[in-house]
């Protein structure tokens, strides 16, 4: 189970156009980062 | 998650992107995105490691109770179209903010499909991150 004030475990997933795409990519904008994992309702 | 799509402008604001990670295929959540909100940034992860590497669960009996199918005829009543369901079906979801250090600053797993943190809550969080 993750905790507050942990380090996100990084991921490289690719997006809709099949371009890699990972979490160090957004965090390295300077942007926090709100992750949605879908559940089946959508 | 259509509230959430509303708060989009404020979310860019206050410096923060949303992705959506799906176990999905590719034509069901693209056919989810132009119900909901296309403004999303969507992440496949059909093996699901990703979702098992931030916790998050699988449980049958969590997934298809009863508060779940009465959200469907709800959302069926509403108009939105039967897809069927891709993917397991009993992968359960969760929210999580990462700040920009990459520090996790919320956790939530949710106990069913319907459990969903406040968007207020999150907005709240969030604006304490500035």
């Amino acid at each position: 189970m993750l905790e507050h004030n942990q380090i996100a475990p990084d991921f490289s997933l690719p997006d809709l156009d099949g371009n890699m795409q990972s979490l160090q990519d957004y965090l390295s904008d300077g942007q926090n980062v709100l992750l949605v994992f879908l559940r089946h309702l959508g | 998650m259509a509230q959430l799509c509303q708060e989009i402008d404020k979310l860019q604001d206050l410096n923060t992107k949303v992705i959506i990670i799906s176990f999905g295929t590719f034509p069901s959540v693209q056919a989810w995105l132009k119900e909901t909100c296309t403004s999303f940034q969507v992440l496949l992860d059909p093996e699901r490691e990703v979702y098992r590497a931030y916790g998050l669960e699988r449980s049958f009996f969590r997934s298809w109770g009863l508060k779940t199918i009465m959200r469907y005829v709800r959302l069926l009543v509403a108009g939105r179209k039967w897809r069927g369901i891709q993917g397991d079906s009993t992968q359960l979801g969760g929210d999580f903010i990462i700040d920009k250090y990459g520090l996790i600053q919320l956790v939530y797993c949710s106990h069913d499909p319907t459990d969903r943190p406040a968007v207020d809550e999150m907005m709240k969080l969030l604006k304490g991150l500035e």
